[in-house]
């Protein structure tokens, strides 16, 4: 009898062990078997753009697009494009795609998904937010499908495990630099000032041109990709003083931040612009969404969903549909920017 | 093994016994057994993430326990915690100081001075406050208590000031429940005893409860301090996160728990910057463990005591 | 008793009749239940008083409306009269001096969670007492008086729950005595010691009730005899019979009180 009690309790141990330990990695990445081995044969050209006009496959949302499907002024597209040019095979689309990343594209990624599930009853696409380098680090171990992020993957993992990640540009997003309303008179501010400001050599308001007040900097983490767009090309990568700064995690808090604190400054991703803050210019330049598509406000970035190696036939469908014609509304309406209304894709 | 019937007796009645006794001991014994062997495996899996900064990255532990150098994102990065270590240890401490006369002064009004409103009104009342989710409470603390405190001592509003008040707030009922239960567990005995004796009220509470009812009490502040030691959310949307230690109560400062939820999910898995979070993950989860032994201490000393 | 005057503590045995407590028409109900009934007693001063009955019987309630200890409980109602040296205590007087007058010793031994010395400095500390000389004083005086001092002068600042269940309620009596009462009121203090700590907390009645009168409650009937100079013998809320110990054992008027002293009752 104590025999079998015992065993009975090691059974249950080793049981609950062992869900515990499969629950780590139960991934349940169900058709997302990357095709293709490790990528690096096709991914080496950095900038590739996500080549749409190739697969204008079982997708009806892409069929019908007559304007802009065209890769935007796509770097060197046509030259590789092994992706198996998708057959008109009438097999619906199945399976469970899981993406998760940056909060900054959730909300877009979410409506895409919903969006495509809507076209594809057998397709099941889940959106999680987690940040660009959780979604980077799983969409690289196959914890996910698709590994949403604000900044190239270069910029998160070791150069062996990037490389092994393929990019898709999905959409642009700019930023622009807030003020507290308080602030007044300053409506564009130069580089030169913004890294003196955010270097911690300007101090006051009336240093450029507003008024006599202190000012505060409003930071988001230093991993942050918001952070690290706006330090590249804002700041022209000066490094910012740490220690005189306020940090928020979230762009919400950074916005309600600095709408309550005098003198504050920050930056926002044109999707979290409102009435509470104010945007101000760059180089003199306003912050709107033409500025950006005509190349002359700098400060914007892509976003980013990879997949590790080739993506398979669900993924690069679900992909296509993100850079659709059909979808770019949304992404406007989002307030992010779609790839094919960029007339310049270089900062 | 206190089984009545023996074993030779029929196997009917051991069955039942089986049924009845080793059955059920069984499933408790294993959840029981699989909920430990999940701590541990968190402590584990905590362990390993967070030394692999010193033994993969090889950062020093020196630095990252007493450099004040923070810079992740560097060409050379440095990795020093201090700064947070510090930050969390200001605002946990102050937290208390605030907290601890409040909440012993409740504990004794519940427990002794007017039981009856305390367990209809105010116990209620104080149960409540554990249920707030802690976004409420750093939500109402930037709302409310930033404002407050930019406008009545200056600065930013963002301070170590702030973080300590919500921390106060959130670790009050921990605290007064734990002094209360500990007031309510001393016999009637010392009551009388002192009553008898020609003292009053205040005086027996003073004099003779209070020291008595002193271990549960400091057990009671202890795991408060634990939570404050562990709480972010609250603690971080209203200190302001300035990496560097505060001059004054006014200043924004950075704590732990903060630089962990800012960092954790932009940061890639394997990546230096990734595992010093998880190191000072590690040291949370020690000090935790630290303040529970002693609570546990201070427990035992005062069962011995009786 | 020389010992005692060595520290200058000791009261004059004074030998009289003089009654200390005297009720009249007492009655205590807990809510709807009438705990007393018309009690009407006096007790002697410097005289051992026994209280017995069974149990429920009100003998310990009664023993705590003498020093308002009742107070503390809820829906207690009290009518009649109390008088302690010919005061009404439920009249117009200060329950805190009331019950520094009337100490009390309870049935377990219920030493403070402190040091010996505190424990019998509390009292006098209580009642505005500061100075360290005086408390020395008092605290070897009391701990003598309850042939304590010898067995715990070695080790005053050790917590009190650290010495033997016998010596922890000679501490509790020299801490009700460090405030100098009039009346000890003790609630069955040996029921919860072995025999021969009993003993020794007999003897030391018979002591104090030179200095002071003493009043208990006691389940055992070979102690009221031994020790008790008057008996009040308690039944259903009512003092059934009242007098001097001797005539209560031997020759009870009442046929109840016979009953229960032959043990018909417990």
């Amino acid at each position: 009898m104590n025999l079998r009690k015992i065993t009975a309790l090691a059974s249950i141990v080793i049981l609950s062990l062992a869900m515990v330990l499969t629950g780590c990695q139960a991934a349940p990445s169900a058709t997302s078997a990357p095709t293709a081995t490790t990528a690096p044969t096709t991914a080496p050209t950095s900038t590739t753009a996500p080549t749409p006009t190739a697969s204008v496959t079982t997708d009806p949302g892409t069929t019908a697009a007559p304007t802009a499907t065209a890769a935007p002024t796509a770097t060197t597209a046509p030259t590789k494009a092994p992706t198996p040019k998708p057959t008109a095979t009438p097999v619906p689309l199945s399976g469970t795609l899981i993406s998760a990343g940056s909060t900054a594209l959730q909300p877009l990624a979410q409506q895409a998904a919903t969006e495509f599930m809507a076209l594809h009853s057998l397709v099941s696409v889940t959106v999680n937010g987690g940040g660009s380098g959780s979604g980077l680090s799983q969409v690289n171990s196959g914890a996910i499908d698709i590994g949403n992020s604000d900044v190239y993957a270069s910029e998160k993992l070791p150069a062996d495990a990037a490389d092994t990640l393929v990019d898709h540009k999905v959409c642009v997003v700019g930023f622009a630099t807030v003020l507290n309303p308080g602030v007044t008179g300053v409506t564009s501010l130069t580089q030169a000032q913004l890294i003196s400001i955010f270097t911690g050599v300007t101090t006051n308001w009336n240093a450029v041109g507003g008024p006599d007040l202190a000012i505060v900097i409003i930071n988001r983490p230093a991993s942050s990709g918001t952070r690290f767009t706006y330090d590249k090309y804002a700041l022209n990568g000066a490094v910012e003083a740490t220690g005189i700064a306020l940090t928020e995690d979230s762009s919400g808090t950074v916005r309600s931040t600095v709408a309550s604190t005098p003198g504050a400054i920050s930056y926002l991703a044109f999707s979290y612009l409102d009435a509470t803050v104010t945007a101000i210019g760059f180089n003199g330049i306003a912050p709107t969404a033409d500025n950006v598509k005509n190349g002359t406000y700098k400060i914007w970035s892509f976003e980013h969903m990879y997949t590790k190696g080739t993506p398979s036939t669900l993924e690069q469908a679900f992909l296509n549909y993100m850079v659709s014609t059909t979808f770019a509304p949304q992404i406007i309406a989002l307030k992010y920017i779609p790839i094919s209304q960029m007339t310049v894709l270089t900062h | 093994m206190a089984n009545p019937p023996s074993r030779k007796v029929l196997g009917r009645i051991n069955l039942y016994y089986w049924k009845h006794e080793n059955l059920g001991r069984g499933l408790v014994t294993g959840f029981g057994i699989f909920l430990a062997g999940l701590t541990l495996l968190m402590a584990g899996f905590l362990a390993v993430k967070g030394l692999s900064t010193f033994l993969v990255d090889h950062v020093s532990p020196l630095e990252f326990l007493f450099s004040t150098k923070w810079s992740p994102d560097a060409d050379v990065p440095a990795f020093g915690a201090l700064i947070f270590i510090v930050g969390s240890i200001l605002i946990s401490t102050l937290a208390l100081l605030i907290s601890t006369p409040f909440s012993i002064s409740t504990a004794m009004f519940v427990a002794e001075i007017s039981p009856n409103l305390g367990r209809k009104v105010l116990q209620p009342a104080i149960e409540i406050f554990v249920g707030i989710p802690s976004v409420v409470y750093g939500w109402i603390g930037l709302s409310v208590l930033v404002p407050f405190i930019r406008r009545s001592f200056g600065g930013l509003g963002f301070s170590l000031l702030a973080g300590s008040l919500v921390l106060a707030l959130m670790i009050f009922p921990t605290i007064t429940s734990l002094a209360a239960d500990a007031f309510r567990a001393l016999p009637t005995d010392f009551r009388e005893a002192s009553y008898a004796l020609g003292a009053t009220r205040w005086q027996t509470v003073r004099k003779v409860l209070l020291p008595a009812a002193m271990p549960g009490i400091l057990t009671g502040v202890v795991l408060g301090l634990a939570r404050a030691f562990g709480e972010a959310l609250a603690v971080q949307m209203v200190i302001g996160n300035m990496i560097r230690i505060p001059g004054k109560l006014t200043d924004a400062t950075v704590n732990l728990t903060s630089i962990i939820t800012m960092d954790m999910g932009n940061t890639a898995t394997g990546t230096p910057w990734n595992d010093v979070l998880w190191s000072m993950a590690l040291l949370l989860l020690m000090i935790s463990f630290l303040f529970i032994l002693l609570a546990r201490t201070t427990g035992q000393k005062r069962r011995s005591l009786k | 008793m020389d010992k005692v005057d060595a520290c200058g503590c000791a009261d004059p045995v004074v030998e009289t009749d003089r009654v200390i407590v005297r009720t009249e028409k007492l009655n205590l109900h807990y809510g709807k239940l009438q705990a007393l009934k018309d009690i009407g007693v006096e007790l002697p001063a410097n005289r051992i008083n026994a209280l017995i009955g069974p149990s429920g019987c009100g003998k310990s309630t009664f023993l705590k409306t003498l020093n308002r200890m009742n107070d503390l409980i809820l829906d207690c109602r009290i009518d009649g009269r109390v008088y302690i040296d010919d005061v009404d205590i439920y009249g117009d007087i200060d329950v805190v001096d009331l019950r520094r007058r009337v100490g009390m010793v309870f049935q377990k031994p219920n030493p403070f969670p402190m040091s010996i010395y505190d424990n019998v400095a509390y009292g006098p500390r209580t009642h505005g007492t500061k100075s360290k000389t005086v408390l020395d004083e008092i605290v070897e005086c009391s701990l003598r008086r309850t042939a304590l001092w010898d067995e715990v002068k070695d080790r005053l600042r050790a917590s009190a729950l650290g010495i033997s269940g016998g010596q922890q309620q000679r501490l509790c009596i020299a801490r009700t005595i460090a405030v100098d009462p009039e009346i000890i009121l003790m609630d069955e203090p040996t029921s919860a010691l072995d025999p021969q700590s009993t003993l020794k907390i007999e003897d030391l009645m018979t002591e104090l009730k030179k200095s002071y009168t003493i009043v208990i409650v006691t389940h055992n009937m070979q102690q009221a005899a031994r020790v008790s100079d008057n008996t009040a013998f308690f039944l259903i809320g009512e003092v059934v019979e009242y007098g001097p110990t001797s005539r209560i054992f031997n020759q009870p008027t009442e046929k109840r009180t016979e009953d229960y002293i032959s043990g018909r009752f417990s």
